[in-house]
């Protein structure tokens, strides 16, 4: 649980950048609480992470998952609308009529310096056009517009045409923390090795030899004690010998700089590649269930 | 057992950020952030379908927003001014369509690449790039002993040369090429210099040829030699005063790009041949961009690639 301080804080901070983000979105009464409920969530994961580094800016943190929430939010209910935005976003980081400024609180805005930060332009035809579109809508040099207001804005012109009306139910995140998993039978685990064993080699390696329950112990320990998979399973997934395998199991879980070692890559790149493991197994065998 | 599920901590994470895709359509992202995004497209549809978008755009494939415009234009036109036309017999004037972009190559999603084939084919050409071979170091390069003449083989001129030994003076793609020279019935012993360092040595062979092993190092360069052992006596290859026998292996990031387009793109001879000769693979070049040219022989610009790599 979050402490009474903290909570009122996150609080705080998301409750303002969904009125400043959702301003001109009608959205459903409860979506606000579900954004808040779901950025509260992520947070606590978070600070419940043992291999993840400590949250130095905590407002700057809460801000950003809950930008992200709301995209996630936005993506599905304006998928066409979210398109555009990719768009405008891609021409403003191509060409250097314009600048873009994404402050630590969430907001993210654009403007056409007076004088042009350097010599790309975009060049194929929807780009260009798109540009110029932007370059209307900015006439007024070194004022600076919020992202959303200028895709919105274009969106009209153009006749992007999404649901404005926004459902919390579409809210398509993780409840990772959710207490009531249900008791899984052999058969799903097996399922959920199966999927594993289909991972990319990085993603599962970083899993595996990371994975620990609460109370610390191996979760490949606890996948050899179950009789989910064999010990020969067991090795050619972490790509060691068989005979190998034991004495592996015996240094895990892995702290995450030596599997950074493992497979060449950073601490942080293992941290992602673990996150995009999750992530996929939670998709794939929630589309099977 | 449900604790195995929850200690690996499946759970729906995040979708890539707008700035991870972005990386992947620029081809700027490392391989971590790629692998990531495209594993988790094959199991979004969404974001599948946003990095296809998103993509199209910055290749100039996307179908342009005027026609969009364009077709809510021309429905309302059709309500408003058939009517009118039924009555007035005066036809309406044709709506401009937008010409279609000019075919410019591109799109591999990488902006390397793109950039790479789109110069090649605007200039026509493409430069390989200055192979300075060095030369060794006299006090610790590999020696080379003044030897008797050697033959070239059935019907070969004699003398000490080179020429006929490969690779030579070239940059080649494998860390472990097969090294050959001039048949002479002897044995021989091949040695690979890094600098002052052998790196690798064959055993005595009696085949003119050998394949190094352990893998060399890429990026590197190589000098090789060969002692040739007829009765008694120790000759070399090559013997001065032809130069040393030098080759370089490609570089890691170039052979994995190399790697990367021959595995997305296996029937694109062009984009192929551009990489090629960029990372001073010439013989592979010229191959491919002559392939091309014969694939494409209304193009001009495609016979003169092929030529501007021989």
């Amino acid at each position: 649980m979050l402490d009474e301080a903290l909570f009122s804080r996150a609080t705080a901070v998301i409750d303002s950048v969904v009125r400043r983000r959702c301003r001109t979105w009608r959205l459903a009464a409860d979506t606000p609480s579900e954004v808040r409920s779901e950025v509260l969530l992520r947070l606590m994961r978070r600070l419940r992470d043992r291999d993840s580094d400590p949250i130095e800016k905590l407002d700057e943190y809460v801000a950003g998952i809950t930008t992200r929430v709301i995209d996630d939010l936005i993506r599905t209910a304006l998928p066409e609308w979210t398109r555009l935005k990719h768009r405008v976003r891609y021409v403003l980081d191509h060409d250097d009529r314009f600048a873009m400024t994404i402050y630590a609180d969430g907001r993210a805005l654009c403007s056409v310096p007076a004088k042009p930060r350097g010599l790309r332009r975009v060049r194929n035809r929807a780009a260009s056009e798109l540009a110029k579109m932007m370059l209307e809508l900015l006439p007024h040099r070194e004022d600076e517009l919020a992202i959303d207001d200028i895709v919105s804005q274009i969106a009209t012109r153009i006749g992007v045409l999404d649901p404005v009306h926004v459902e919390p139910e579409l809210l398509t995140m993780g409840h990772a923390a959710d207490p009531g998993v249900p008791i899984e039978s052999m058969q799903s685990l097996l399922e959920l090795w199966r999927e594993i064993v289909e991972l990319p080699r990085r993603q599962r390696l970083a899993l595996l030899l990371n994975a620990r329950d609460a109370a610390g112990d191996s979760v490949m320990r606890m996948l050899i004690e179950s009789h989910v998979v064999s010990a020969r399973e067991l090795a050619m997934a972490v790509e060691v010998r068989e005979s190998d395998l034991e004495r592996l199991v015996a240094r895990l879980p892995m702290m995450d700089f030596a599997i950074a070692d493992w497979l060449q890559v950073t601490r942080q790149q293992v941290i992602n590649l673990r996150s995009a493991a999750r992530d996929r197994l939670a998709r794939r065998t929630s589309r099977k269930r | 057992m449900s604790t195995i599920r929850q200690a690996l901590g499946v759970a729906h994470g995040e979708h890539p950020a707008f700035e991870q895709l972005e990386q992947v359509v620029d081809g700027t992202a490392d391989d971590v952030t790629r692998e990531i995004v495209e594993s988790h497209c094959q199991v979004c549809a969404q974001c599948a379908g946003e990095l296809r978008d998103l993509r199209e755009f910055a290749e100039g494939t996307s179908r342009s927003m005027w026609p969009r415009m364009l077709a809510a234009a021309a429905a309302v036109a059709a309500v408003v001014l058939i009517p009118a036309w039924i009555v007035l017999r005066e036809p309406p004037k044709p709506v401009p369509l937008p010409h279609p972009a000019p075919k410019v190559a591109e799109g591999y999603g990488r902006a390397d690449w793109d950039a790479a084939v789109r110069d090649a084919l605007q200039r026509g050409t493409v430069e390989l790039p200055q192979q300075h071979w060095p030369k060794p170091d006299p006090q610790r390069g590999p020696v080379v002993v003044v030897i008797p003449s050697v033959a070239e083989g059935p019907g070969g001129t004699g003398g000490t040369t080179a020429r006929a030994m490969t690779p030579v003076n070239v940059v080649i793609e494998t860390t472990t090429p097969i090294l050959s020279w001039p048949a002479i019935p002897a044995r021989y012993v091949v040695s690979v210099y890094d600098g002052p360092t052998r790196v690798a040595q064959s055993e005595l062979l009696k085949k003119p040829e050998w394949q190094v092993t352990p893998p060399l190092a890429r990026g590197r360069t190589y000098a090789w030699q060969v002692k040739v052992h007829r009765g008694a006596s120790v000759e070399q290859l090559p013997a001065p005063p032809a130069p040393p026998a030098m080759f370089q292996v490609l570089d890691t990031d170039s052979a994995t790009s190399l790697a990367d387009a021959r595995s997305r793109f296996p029937n694109d001879r062009l984009l192929r041949g551009v990489l090629e000769a960029r990372f001073g693979l010439q013989k592979e070049a010229a191959d491919d961009l002559r392939a091309y040219a014969v694939q494409h022989p209304e193009n001009k610009k495609a016979a003169a690639l092929a030529e501007s790599v021989q």
